[in-house]
């Protein structure tokens, strides 16, 4: 058998639409690094390219054909517009706006790359993440972050879309 | 042995430790699995391989199965002949029955969490809270003897156990017969890993057929009965057997599966004969046999006839089938090294063009590659067959997702998804289907294994070829996660959170370290080899894979199952202190305590050569060495060689020490890159036993020629390191993926 992705959902058999010779799982893995010397934090995410592109046909009713050669011109305004949707950070209590720096695929991961300012230092991280819950109910976002060498790591789902990292 | 010490500079007298740590069992990370192995004995020898006492136990099938297209219900009848070749007597024979994890009353369903959704399809919803459910499952009508009396039986879930009227003795055999029928799943509905897949457009139905008969389960010396239920992840254990079997099937249908085809010219027509003897000898051409015209005629024909399809297979664990109305069927010789095996493609015309260019190509490519790398595939043919959704193998045949959109359109990431399907589930061929191992128990001895020799492959086939598994790079997201969703790989199936990264790309990615970093191509691949060869038709455990390797090798691998096998540690590596020293024959302030041994009780009298720290010198002291500028170094060089030994002495001019520390706790060889003044770069690489007797730090000295700008540890990203940022010196060198991004975007 194979395996498409990554994580076991835990409701591998409740789901109707689920092959399961082919195990396909809902996962999108975010990681936020704080760079001291920059003072900001920089936050990559790693999502199935084939489940992006599938929200955005159900939200903006037209394919985009995300890092393929023939991606539509203005994907990136897209994209940026659905992150400014579904990414929330709060630091230290204070929204952060996230700034798109850009992207790339790796295999069937589209990459994207994106920093937020970080004057202050870091002794919260409060993230809501509701990347995809639309489109699957067994979509997992998981957060990781990494503060001066300390890891700390969140699970985002349909039941709970926000978390806490203290540091 | 007394000990001699080598002559050795010390700089300070070590301190007296105040209160003394309590004892300590051997903690080291080298330290041999003496804790963790089972015992070898008559059955398993220390060396991996199947000792003198070795046995396995065989299942020859009779069956004959009708599938009822209109209805979608499978019926057969099965005559088993079971060889109990173990020195035991058994009282009751353990059977699976697969297809009870789809019955109404199957635990499968009620051993998983649930939650409300927020929303549902109507037809969803409808499926989960208005309907009956999918009547799957076996429904057995008889079990009887070979004089068809009634064997008493008891079904537990999927298992069922025949109660014997007496013992089935040690190296006896027994005939009994089961009769059966299910209904088959639309697996794209009600899920499945066989079943149908429906097209509405011209109503046909496209069969894959497989844990479709009651299967005897194994016993061995390992587990008794291996009877652990069928939960849905944990595939199968299977005994060996030889098959006959007879499907009937709707004449219009083609069909192929486990065997070789006994009746060949009753079920194909004339010039499709011909075509397939055309494709017996093609060699690296694909030859259609039935054409996508002939297939789309069969589509509509809805014929009443029936056809009988016969197979014959020796030596397989399995047996499995397609069949449909929509199919194209292709074929190719394929040459090994002493043998002409066939390469075969089955799949609908929504499938085409990308079908009929590439599956079967791609088939031949991996049983030559995979037969490079352990034995001549055995088997006469290995089929592909397109099924949407899946990704599942049997012998000699498997189903493949991967076909163009409505449009005809195929994205990069189908083409090489579906490449990388084919060459996985073909590959399957050799692990498990030959070398068998229980999978219900270790799920990554197969899919592990499997997934290291689709890489090898993948490569073969197109050395810019975009492999998801098998680089160390691959899987550090995974190493790095949260610990509480890691489980060692040496985890029941059942158990594991993140099954593709931990059954498939962690030990798929070890055993690509192993043979890229650790062992050397050259010895992994004989060892490898080895493996795959003792155990080729017979059932290994994970015990016998890692002694063989190391068996075959000569290499301690007891470190890497330890760490990388039996535990969740990472690799974290980092360079912690360079310190740069230079070469005078005047005694620095620092260093006038100094002194060095000579043999086991002298001491050694000056003058001497001071290799001085950074902080000992004035910067106009801090240069590069010139030996004719340390006189007693220069004095030395000209009384003890001639000048032509003088030209042939090496000059090192820079001289570092450099401490490599490890935050994480998996033990790797250490890779450092040096880069010079003048952009050049050497390599180093020092093996893992660098750790062996402190797992946590070590130094290297390097002596060069040129000054050294930058160090880099794993510059090519083979160890799998989770954290690269400190990885470089001097810290200042590292140019992170934003620090680029940055600069393009300003």
């Amino acid at each position: 058998m194979i395996q498409k992705a990554k994580y076991l959902t835990l409701f591998l058999l409740v789901s109707a639409c689920l092959a399961m010779g082919v195990h396909k799982y809902y996962v999108a893995v975010f990681q936020l690094n704080y760079v001291p010397a920059k003072k900001e934090v920089q936050m990559t995410s790693r999502i199935f390219i084939d489940d992006l592109e599938a929200a955005f046909v159900k939200k903006y009713k037209k394919k985009f054909y995300l890092g393929a050669a023939n991606e539509v011109t203005d994907a990136n305004e897209y994209l940026k517009k659905y992150f400014a949707e579904k990414v929330h950070v709060k630091i230290n209590g204070k929204e952060k706006a996230l700034k798109f720096l850009g992207k790339e695929t790796e295999e069937d991961i589209l990459i994207c790359y994106f920093t937020l300012p970080a004057e202050n230092g870091i002794k919260q991280f409060n993230v809501s993440n509701t990347m995809l819950l639309e489109l699957y109910d067994e979509q997992q976002n998981i957060i990781h972050a990494n503060v001066k060498g300390k890891k700390k790591s969140l699970l985002l789902t349909n039941d709970t879309t926000a978390g806490v990292l203290e540091f | 042995m007394v000990s001699v010490f080598a002559a050795s500079q010390l700089s300070a007298q070590d301190k007296p430790v105040e209160k003394r740590e309590p004892g300590h069992t051997d903690k080291n990370k080298f330290s041999q699995m003496y804790d963790l192995l089972a015992t070898p004995n008559m059955f398993r020898t220390a060396s991996g391989a199947p000792g003198p006492a070795y046995y396995q136990q065989q299942a020859d099938y009779k069956m004959n199965i009708e599938l009822d297209d209109k209805n979608t219900k499978i019926y057969g009848t099965e005559t088993i002949t079971y060889h109990n070749n173990s020195p035991e007597d058994l009282e009751y024979l353990w059977v699976q029955l697969d297809q009870n994890q789809s019955a109404k009353d199957s635990k499968s369903k009620l051993v998983e969490s649930q939650k409300m959704d927020t929303a549902y399809k109507p037809d969803a919803f409808s499926r989960r809270y208005l309907e009956e459910g999918f009547a799957g499952g076996f429904n057995i009508e008889y079990v009887q003897d070979a004089k068809g009396k009634p064997l008493q039986y008891t079904i537990n879930q999927t298992m069922m156990r025949i109660d014997l009227p007496t013992p089935l003795k040690s190296k006896g055999e027994i005939s009994f017969s089961i009769k059966w029928w299910y209904n088959i799943n639309n697996y794209r509905v009600v899920g499945g890993r066989s079943g149908y897949e429906h097209f509405d457009k011209d109503n046909n139905n496209l069969y894959v057929i497989a844990q479709f008969y009651p299967r005897m389960a194994v016993y061995n010396d390992v587990e008794g009965w291996q009877n652990m239920q069928f939960w849905g992840a944990g595939e199968f254990a299977l005994p060996f057997g030889n098959f006959d079997v007879s499907i009937t099937v709707p004449a219009d249908h083609v069909m192929d599966g486990t065997g070789e085809l006994q009746n060949r010219a009753e079920v194909l027509t004339p010039a499709q004969l011909k075509r397939y003897e055309e494709a017996a000898k093609s060699y690296d051409k694909t030859v259609v046999i039935v054409t996508q015209e002939e297939a789309e005629k069969s589509e509509k024909s809805f014929s009443d006839k029936k056809k009988t399809w016969r197979f014959k297979a020796d030596f397989v664990r399995d047996f499995a089938f397609s069949t449909s109305r929509k199919f194209i069927y292709d074929a190719m010789a394929v040459k090994l090294s002493n043998k002409t095996v066939m390469a075969v493609s089955l799949y609908p015309k929504e499938a085409n063009p990308l079908w009929g260019d590439t599956s079967t190509k791609v088939v031949a490519h991996t049983l030559k590659t995979y037969s490079k790398y352990t034995f001549d595939y055995p088997y006469p043919k290995a089929i592909s067959v397109s099924a949407e959704d899946q990704g599942m193998e049997y012998p000699m045949i498997c189903w493949n997702y991967g076909r163009p959109d409505e449009k005809g359109f195929v994205s990069d990431r189908i083409k090489w998804g579906n490449m990388s399907v084919i060459i996985h589930e073909v590959g399957h061929n050799f692990f498990p289907m030959i070398v068998n191992s229980d999978e219900r128990q270790w799920t990554w001895m197969d899919e592990g294994l499997n997934t290291f020799l689709q890489y090898l492959t993948e490569q073969e086939y197109d050395a810019n070829y975009p492999s998801s598994r098998g680089p160390a790079a691959k899987i550090v997201p995974y190493m790095s996660g949260d610990q509480k969703f890691l489980e060692p790989i040496m985890t029941n199936s059942e158990s594991i959170h993140q099954f593709g990264s931990n059954a498939y790309g962690k030990p798929a990615t070890g055993l690509n370290m192993l043979r890229e970093v650790v062992m050397g191509k050259e010895l992994f691949d004989h060892a490898f080899k080895t493996y795959a060869t003792r155990w080729k038709f017979k059932h290994p455990t994970p015990e016998d894979f890692f002694r063989t390797m190391e068996d075959a090798s000569a290499v301690d691998l007891d470190w890497f199952w330890r760490g990388w096998f039996y535990t969740t540690d990472y690799v974290d590596m980092g360079i912690q202190e360079v310190k740069e020293y230079y070469v005078t024959d005047k005694q620095p302030e620092s260093l006038k305590e100094v002194n060095i041994k000579k043999g086991r009780f002298g001491q050694e009298q000056g003058p001497f050569v001071y290799m001085a720290g950074d902080a000992n010198l004035k910067s106009r002291d801090k240069k590069a060495l010139d030996t004719k500028e340390v006189k007693l170094l220069d004095d030395y060089i000209s009384e003890k060689f001639s000048a032509e030994e003088r030209a042939k002495l090496k000059s090192p001019k820079y001289f570092y020490e450099v401490t490599f520390n490890k935050p994480g706790d998996m033990l790797m060889p250490i890779i450092a890159e040096l880069t010079f003044d003048d952009g050049t770069t050497e390599s180093y690489t020092f093996p893992v036993q660098i750790w062996r007797k402190n797992n946590q730090t070590a130094s290297r000295v390097f002596a060069v020629n040129k000054q050294v700008k930058k160090i880099t540890l794993d510059p090519k990203l083979l160890t799998a390191d989770i954290d690269t940022s400190n990885n470089v010196w001097p810290a200042s060198a590292a140019v992170s993926k934003f620090d680029e991004l940055e600069k393009k975007s300003k």
